[in-house]
């Protein structure tokens, strides 16, 4: 088992698996497996349930996720990929989650109350000047919502809460921003808009875990 | 020198420019709840204007709606001071936030989601019936299989074989017990059988129940939806659109296909496969009545109307369902 990012583990075999240390070992977040090696307790990270594990495993450096950082994540859902950037930060770190809908948002407050690193935002990521009472700014900011206008989405937030400097990654869909258009033209543009006002390091496509997602990682100038 | 005025979840505040904290007051509990709302609806709060009064002029960190002629700045620097100032206090942010992000879930509820679970359970119900009624349709033609053909609808089926012995029953059909198929069968292997009948049974009155509730509640809520669409039709389609809203703004194209969209989506992709011409609304009455070269265009005048009817309902408008419908079936029928 080697660390691949700080807090981050890949162990190598018969099958790949990226794990993560357990922030309240013997707890699971959700379904996921846990790992006991060496007297440590590991959560199992699926890269098929969350892009930015499928990110990871593809090789993406993302220096910016660390021990005692705030991170920013839109489009939180129930809260999986979430939890394990949590086990990640530690207790001294803090994941400000956004997410849309109220049903989700549920699951998120439990994981929210079990966890001490995890802020819940109900609020659309299309207006982030919205939740500005709620969130402070970040040193790392992850981004996947299925929305036509992800791109635009992800610019706005970054312009607010991404410390200067700051990595940034965004899981984008084009399935979301057309449907009958081909990905690696919607991808282009993507990098094309991005690069405007960020640096882009890497745009990585998330086959075989995701359909004509890419995983684009920034950095803030 | 400049001064800021910021609100978090936990408290107001006054920066100076190097972002040291010139005042804070603090929130309470109730008061974390009821000004986190208002902040993220984007309102003025009382310690704002309390902190105005001492400090002026300031310029507001924040999002309102009205601006009340001050000073905004939501520049990134600025965030970043205030950010680097409050770092300290994350936890108390994320405890409040907390807070805020349950009231939310709690106001979010709507009169939609509930059409939308009773829609949803009630399709679940019929398919739960369905299987628990072939598997019984199974067991009990080994015992009796003449009767389990002859009554073709389910729920008959169940409440026959409830209500009557088997003798009874190949009476009815004409046939006797050394003619007919069916084992004889012992009294406890025969009670299971009469169990699960009693659960299918149990099952079917519910669904109607649910079936009801949720015509009733489409009725009154959304009366002109329901008077062109039929009730469970409405409800169909506000629950595949989502909300009532989203219904509401669809154009009655969208609308005409809600619920076919695997057709949908595979016509868009590849263009030499034909669209479809209807989603739930096939199942609406008027459509059986119409020959079937003439489905896409009833298909297209029925969903119009809905579309009429839906924003009617929208915008709290006269009760116009009636007369729709008659509109649609002068169109269609004659």
């Amino acid at each position: 088992m080697k660390e691949i990012l700080p807090g981050i583990y890949l162990q190598e075999g018969k099958r790949k698996r990226l794990l993560t240390r357990n922030l309240i070992p013997g707890k699971k977040a959700f379904r996921e497996y846990l790992h006991n090696i060496n007297g440590t307790e590991y959560r199992e990270w699926n890269p098929t349930r969350s892009k930015l594990a499928a990110g990871l495993v593809k090789g993406a450096k993302l220096p910016a996720i660390n021990e005692g950082s705030t991170v920013l994540y839109l489009g939180a859902a129930s809260g999986n990929t979430v939890s394990y950037i949590s086990d990640i930060l530690g207790p001294e770190g803090m994941v400000f989650a956004v997410e849309f809908s109220p049903k989700v948002t549920r699951h998120l407050v439990y994981l929210a109350e079990s966890r001490p690193n995890i802020a819940p935002i109900l609020a659309d990521a299309k207006h982030p000047e919205k939740y500005l009472p709620f969130v402070l700014q970040s040193d790392f900011m992850f981004q996947d919502i299925a929305q036509r206008e992800q791109v635009e989405i992800f610019l706005r937030n970054a312009r607010l809460f991404l410390k200067k400097g700051g990595y940034c990654a965004l899981a984008l869909k084009a399935r979301s921003i057309d449907v009958a258009e081909q990905p690696k033209k919607l991808f282009a543009q993507a990098k094309a808009q991005l690069q405007k006002e960020l640096i882009v390091h890497d745009v990585i496509s998330l086959e075989p875990f995701e359909k004509d997602h890419a995983l684009f990682v920034c950095q803030k100038k | 020198m400049k001064k800021y005025l910021y609100s978090s979840s936990i408290a107001t505040f006054v920066f100076d420019e190097s972002f040291r904290v010139l005042m804070e007051i603090p929130f309470d509990e109730k008061l974390k709840i009821a000004y986190g709302l208002a902040l993220g609806n984007g309102e003025w709060i009382p310690t704002e204007e309390q902190a105005m009064k001492v400090h002026s002029p300031l310029i507001v960190v924040g999002y309102k709606t009205d601006k009340k002629n001050q000073t905004f700045s939501n520049d990134e620097a600025v965030i970043n001071g205030i950010s680097k100032s409050l770092r300290g206090r994350l936890f108390e942010i994320a405890a409040a936030d907390i807070l805020v992000a349950k009231q939310l879930v709690k106001r979010s509820v709507s009169s939609d989601d509930i059409v939308l679970e009773a829609s949803r359970g009630l399709k679940e119900l019929e398919k739960a019936i369905n299987m628990v009624v072939k598997r019984l349709r199974g067991w009990y033609e080994l015992y009796n299989p003449e009767t389990s053909r002859s009554i073709a609808d389910n729920e008959q089926f169940v409440d026959a074989i409830l209500s009557k012995e088997k003798e009874e029953l190949l009476k009815e059909l004409k046939i006797s017990s050394e003619e007919s198929m069916g084992s004889s069968f012992a009294p406890h292997d025969l009670t299971p059988i009469m169990e699960l009948a009693q659960q299918a049974q149990s099952l079917v009155k519910a669904k109607e129940a649910q079936k009801n509730y949720l015509s009733n509640l489409m009725s009154t809520m959304y009366p002109n939806l329901s008077a062109v669409a039929t009730p469970l039709i409405a409800a169909e389609l506000l629950a595949q659109a989502g909300s009532l809203h989203k219904m509401a703004m669809m154009p009655s194209s969208t609308i005409q296909v809600l619920g076919a969209e695997k057709a949908l989506f595979k016509h868009l992709k590849n263009r030499s496969v034909k669209p479809p011409k209807h989603g739930h609304i096939i199942n609406h009455p008027i459509m059986s009545k119409v020959p079937f070269e003439k489905r896409g265009r009833a298909a297209r005048v029925l969903a119009d109307k809905i579309s009429i009817a839906i924003r009617i309902d929208y915008f709290k408008g006269e009760f116009k369902g009636e007369q729709l419908l008659k509109e649609v079936e002068e169109m269609l029928l004659k």
